[in-house]
C-alpha cells in the first residue's frame, strides 16, 4: 500500500506545476497570435476612442505577465473570471458543459471496452480465420476513418433515414439523463469507432503474445482447457496493457470532443473552447484548458494506480 | 468450468437488451412541440444587452425581446413606426418622437418618455456602450411630454430614425437596468413579443410568450428557441429531421439540397450582405486611385456570382442593392470586368510589369474558394495577390486594429439600417472601417448632404451623388450581394426575412 500511496502523492504534487505550465503555454500562444480582442469587444461600429477604452476596461493594455498573473491570482482564489465576450461566469459555463462532455466521452469509453475487448478475444480464438482477417481490416479502416466523416454517415443512416436518434444537439445529462443518453449515442459511437479498432488490435496482439509464451505451454501441459487459459490467465496477464491503452484512448476521446461536439452541435467543453478560440476569449480558453488538464492528470493517475494494483512490479 | 460460455451468454443477453431498448428510447421526447418556434443558425449571440453587443448576428436574438423605437420595411429598408408611432423633424436640428401608449415592459414597468430618455442617455454616455458613435450628432435628449421625446442635434441628421431601428432604438426596462446593472446582459427585459427565459452561451436562447404584448393579436406563438449550430450542414439536417422549424444563415450551395425534401422549403431573399474588399488607401499602393480602379476592373463579378451564390446573388460596384430605397443603378454597374483596362491603369501608375499586393482573408472553405477565383482573375491583369488567412475576429484586429497589416482585406460588409451610417463608417475620415483613416476630398461633405434633408427623395439624390463619388474614387471593391438562405418547415407561416439580413420572427405562426 505504501507503494501506491507514494505514487498518489507524487502525482498530486505534479498537478500544480503541470496546470501552471499548460495554462501559461496556452496563454502565451494567444498573446503571440496576431489579432486584438479589443477591436471585437468594441462592437460592430467601433470608434478608435471606444477601442482604447475597452482595452483599458478589460486590462488588455497591461503587460503579458501582469495579465497572466492577474488571471492566475483570481483562479487561486476560486474565481475563474468572466467571459470577455458575454460576461458569463466561466465557472458556470464549465459546470453546465462538463457533464455533457463527460457523458459523451464516458459513453464512448463504455462502448470501446464493451465492443473492443470481446472483438479482440474473438480474433484470438479464431486466429487466421476469415473473421480474424475481416476484423483486422475493419480495424485499419476504423483507425483511418476521419471522425467527422463517420459521424455524418452515422447521422444520415440512424438519425435521418431510420429516425432512431436525434440529428444534433443535447439535453442536460443532469436533468434528463435518459434523453441525454439518446442524444449522446451517435456522437459517442463516432468517437468510439477508432478507439474500438485500436483496442481490438491491442487486445489481439497482447493475447497472442501471451498465448505464445512458455508459461502457457506449462498451463497446457497441466491439462487446462484453452478457454480456462484465455479467461483465467490470459485476461489477467494482459490487463496492464489493456488499462494503459484505455488510458491513452480516454485522453484522446476528450480531445476529439472538440470536433465531434461541433459536428453534432453539442454544448460541451469542446465546442466551448473552439468558439472561445475563434473570438480570442482568453478567460474561457484558460478555464477550459485548466479543467481539461486536471482531467487528463487524474485519468493518468487512475491508470497508474490500477496498473500498480494489478502488477506488483510497477512502482 | 464453462466460464467462457457463461460470459458470452451474458454478453449476448446484454447486447440483446440494449438493442431492444434502442427503439424504445428513440422517438419519444422530440416530436414537434405545438406552439414553440424552433430556429437554428450557424451564428451565436455575443450579448443580450443591446448596447454591449459585438456582432451583427445578435439582432435576431434581440428583436424578440426588444421592440425598437422605429422599425423598417423588410424589402426596402424604409423607416416605419415602432415603439414611436410617429416622428417629425420640427426643424433639421430637432427630432420629435411620439410614443405608443399603454405599453409595458416585461417586468411591469410602464414604457414612457422617461424610459426612452433613460435608454438613449445610457446608449449615448455609458462606459459600457459600444454604440455611443450612433449619437455623435445628438446634443441633448429631452422629455417634452408624457409620450413625447425630443432630440436636439448639433447638425442636421436625417439618419436618426433608422439609427433608432437598430441597437440604439432597442428599449430596455429602466427598472431592470437600475437593479441588475451589468447583469442585464444575462437577464434582458424589454417590451417585445417574447420574454426572456434562459441563455446557454453559444448554445441556445429560450423565450416565452409575452401575454401583455401591446400589438393587437400578437404574438402567434407560445414560445421561441434560437439555437446555434455552427456547422451549416448540421443546421440544415435538424430541419429535415423535424428538430427545428427554421434554419437561417445557410449557404447558397445548400439550396439544391433543401429542394430535395418535401417537409422543408428554401427561402431565398436578397440582403445587404456584401462580399467586399477593404482597401487601406492611406498608403501605397492603394493611395493611388488608378491602382484601386485597376483592382475593381480586374474582377469578374458575374463569375463570382455563379461560383459563390449559384447565380442568385447581385453583382455590384456599390454598397446598396437594387431593391434598397437609396440605391443608384449607375453606381451599381460602374465597373465591369476589363483586365486590359486594369493593366493599362497599372502601367499608368508605374507598374507595367504588374504589382504584388498583400491581402488578408478568412480561412473558411467558402472564403478560400472565393479567394482562389479572385486570385486567378486578377492575375490576368497583372495583379499578384499574396493572401494571408486568419479567423474573422483576428483579422479585424490585424487589418483595422493598431497593427494595420496588409494593403487589402477580403471580408464582407453587413450593411447598416441607414445608408448614411454605412458611408460614414466605411469612408469617413478616421472611422474604423476606413483603416488608413485618410480623408478623401468631397466625401465628408457628401455624407453630410445625405443627412441634410428629411425628405427620402432628396436623400436618394444625395446618396446617388456619394455613391458615384465613392465608386469613381474606387475607395473599396464591392463585389456581390449574397442572398440570405433559410430552410423553412412547411408548417411555418408568415416568416419574412428582411433586406438587412437579420431576421425577425414577428408574425410567424405554426400550423399543426
Amino acid at each position: 500500500m505504501t507503494r501506491i500511496s507514494r505514487l498518489l502523492g507524487l502525482r498530486i504534487l505534479q498537478i500544480l506545476p503541470v496546470v501552471i505550465l499548460a495554462t501559461f503555454v496556452v496563454f502565451s500562444f494567444q498573446q503571440l497570435l496576431p489579432g486584438d480582442p479589443a477591436t471585437v469587444l468594441a462592437g460592430e461600429s467601433p470608434t478608435p476612442e471606444r477601442i482604447a477604452q475597452v482595452r483599458e476596461q478589460f486590462g488588455l493594455d497591461k503587460p503579458f505577465f501582469q495579465q497572466y498573473g492577474a488571471w492566475l491570482w483570481r483562479v487561486v482564489h476560486g474565481d475563474f473570471s468572466k467571459s470577455l465576450m458575454n460576461t458569463a461566469e466561466v465557472a458556470d459555463l464549465i459546470v453546465t458543459r462538463l457533464p455533457v462532455t463527460l457523458m459523451i466521452a464516458g459513453l464512448a469509453m463504455v462502448m470501446t471496452v464493451a465492443i473492443g475487448i470481446p472483438l479482440g478475444l474473438m480474433a484470438v480464438v479464431k486466429e487466421g480465420s476469415i473473421l480474424d482477417a475481416a476484423l483486422s481490416a475493419l480495424g485499419s479502416l476504423g483507425v483511418a476513418l476521419p471522425t467527422f466523416w463517420l459521424s455524418m454517415i452515422l447521422v444520415t443512416i440512424f438519425a435521418m433515414k431510420l429516425g432512431f436518434f436525434p440529428v444534433s444537439g443535447m439535453v442536460s445529462p443532469v436533468n434528463q439523463p435518459l434523453e441525454a443518453l439518446q442524444y449522446a449515442m451517435l456522437p459517442a459511437l463516432s468517437l468510439a469507432a477508432a478507439a474500438i479498432a485500436e483496442l481490438t488490435q491491442q487486445v489481439r496482439s497482447a493475447m497472442l503474445e501471451f498465448l505464445a509464451s512458455q508459461h502457457v505451454r506449462t498451463l497446457r501441459a497441466k491439462g487446462m482447457t484453452e478457454a480456462q487459459i484465455l479467461w483465467r490467465h490470459g485476461l489477467k496477464n494482459i490487463s496492464v496493457t489493456i488499462i494503459t491503452v484505455m488510458g491513452l484512448i480516454a485522453n484522446r476521446l476528450l480531445g476529439t470532443t472538440v470536433v465531434i461536439e461541433s459536428v453534432f452541435a453539442i454544448p460541451g467543453l469542446g465546442s466551448l473552447i473552439a468558439e472561445a478560440a475563434r473570438s480570442n476569449d482568453y478567460t474561457v480558453i484558460q478555464g477550459v484548458v485548466l479543467v481539461m488538464v486536471v482531467m487528463v492528470i487524474v485519468l493518468n493517475l487512475l491508470v497508474d494506480i490500477a496498473c500498480a494494483i494489478l502488477d506488483p512490479r510497477v512502482s | 468450468m464453462n466460464k467462457p460460455a457463461h460470459l458470452s451468454r451474458r454478453q449476448l443477453l446484454a447486447a440483446g437488451a440494449a438493442s431492444a431498448l434502442l427503439p424504445l428510447l428513440s422517438r419519444g421526447g422530440f416530436a414537434a412541440d405545438g406552439g414553440i418556434l424552433r430556429c437554428v443558425t450557424p451564428q451565436s449571440c455575443s450579448s443580450l444587452d443591446p448596447i454591449t453587443g459585438k456582432s451583427g448576428y445578435d439582432h435576431a436574438f434581440l428583436y424578440p425581446i426588444f421592440d425598437t423605437l422605429v422599425s423598417f420595411d423588410a424589402e426596402t429598408m424604409k423607416p416605419i413606426p415602432g415603439l414611436a408611432r410617429a416622428w417629425e423633424y420640427v426643424d433639421l436640428r430637432t427630432l420629435k418622437l411620439t410614443l405608443q401608449e399603454n405599453v409595458l415592459f416585461h417586468d411591469g414597468t410602464p414604457f414612457d418618455a422617461e424610459a426612452v430618455r433613460f435608454n438613449l442617455e445610457r446608449s449615448r454616455t455609458s462606459d459600457r456602450s459600444n454604440i455611443r458613435g450612433d449619437f455623435a450628432t445628438v446634443d441633448s435628449i429631452e422629455v417634452t411630454g408624457s409620450n413625447e421625446i425630443t432630440l436636439r442635434l448639433n447638425r442636421p441628421d436625417a439618419s436618426l430614425p433608422l439609427v433608432l431601428s437598430d441597437r440604439a432604438g432597442m428599449m430596455v426596462s429602466p427598472t431592470a437596468i437600475e437593479k441588475l446593472g451589468e447583469e442585464t446582459n444575462l437577464n434582458p427585459v424589454g417590451t417585445g413579443q417574447m420574454r426572456f427565459v434562459s441563455w446557454a452561451q453559444s448554445d441556445e436562447v429560450v423565450y416565452e410568450r409575452n401575454d401583455r404584448y401591446w400589438r393587437e393579436g400578437l404574438p402567434l406563438i407560445q414560445g421561441l428557441r434560437i439555437k446555434t449550430i455552427t456547422d451549416v450542414a448540421t443546421a440544415l439536417r435538424s430541419t429535415v429531421s423535424g428538430q427545428a422549424d427554421i434554419a437561417y444563415g445557410l449557404s447558397e450551395l445548400q439550396i439544391k439540397l433543401i429542394e430535395r425534401y418535401e417537409q422543408i422549403e428554401a427561402r431565398i431573399t436578397s440582403s445587404l450582405r456584401l462580399v467586399y474588399i477593404y482597401l487601406n488607401y492611406a498608403r501605397p499602393p492603394f493611395d493611388d486611385k488608378r491602382i484601386r480602379q485597376a483592382l475593381n476592373y480586374a474582377i469578374d463579378r458575374e463569375v463570382l456570382n455563379q461560383a459563390l451564390s449559384v447565380g442568385l446573388g447581385e453583382p455590384t460596384s456599390t454598397i446598396l442593392p437594387k431593391s434598397h430605397w437609396a440605391s443608384d443603378p449607375e453606381a451599381a454597374s460602374y465597373y465591369s470586368y476589363n483586365p486590359e483596362k486594369a493593366k493599362q491603369l497599372l502601367a499608368e501608375a508605374g507598374y507595367p510589369d504588374g504589382i504584388d499586393i498583400h491581402c488578408l482573408g478568412l480561412p473558411d472553405q467558402s472564403s478560400i474558394q472565393m479567394q482562389e477565383i479572385i486570385l486567378e482573375q486578377v492575375k490576368k491583369a497583372g495583379i499578384r495577390l499574396n493572401i494571408e488567412r486568419s479567423a474573422a475576429d483576428v483579422l479585424l484586429g490585424r487589418f483595422f486594429g493598431p497593427a494595420k497589416e496588409g494593403a487589402a482585406a477580403m471580408i464582407s460588409w453587413s450593411g447598416r439600417p441607414d445608408p448614411s451610417q454605412s458611408f460614414q463608417q466605411l469612408y469617413a475620415k478616421g472611422s474604423f472601417y476606413n483603416t488608413g483613416g485618410g480623408e478623401t476630398p468631397g466625401v465628408e461633405e457628401a455624407i453630410e448632404t445625405t443627412r441634410g434633408s428629411v425628405d427620402l427623395d432628396e436623400r436618394k439624390k444625395a446618396f446617388a451623388a456619394i455613391q458615384k463619388l465613392v465608386v469613381e474614387e474606387a475607395l473599396s471593391v464591392p463585389l456581390l450581394f449574397r442572398p440570405d438562405v433559410s430552410a423553412v418547415s412547411t408548417n411555418v407561416k408568415g416568416f419574412l426575412p428582411n433586406l438587412l439580413g437579420k431576421p425577425k420572427f414577428d408574425g410567424v405562426s405554426l400550423e399543426s
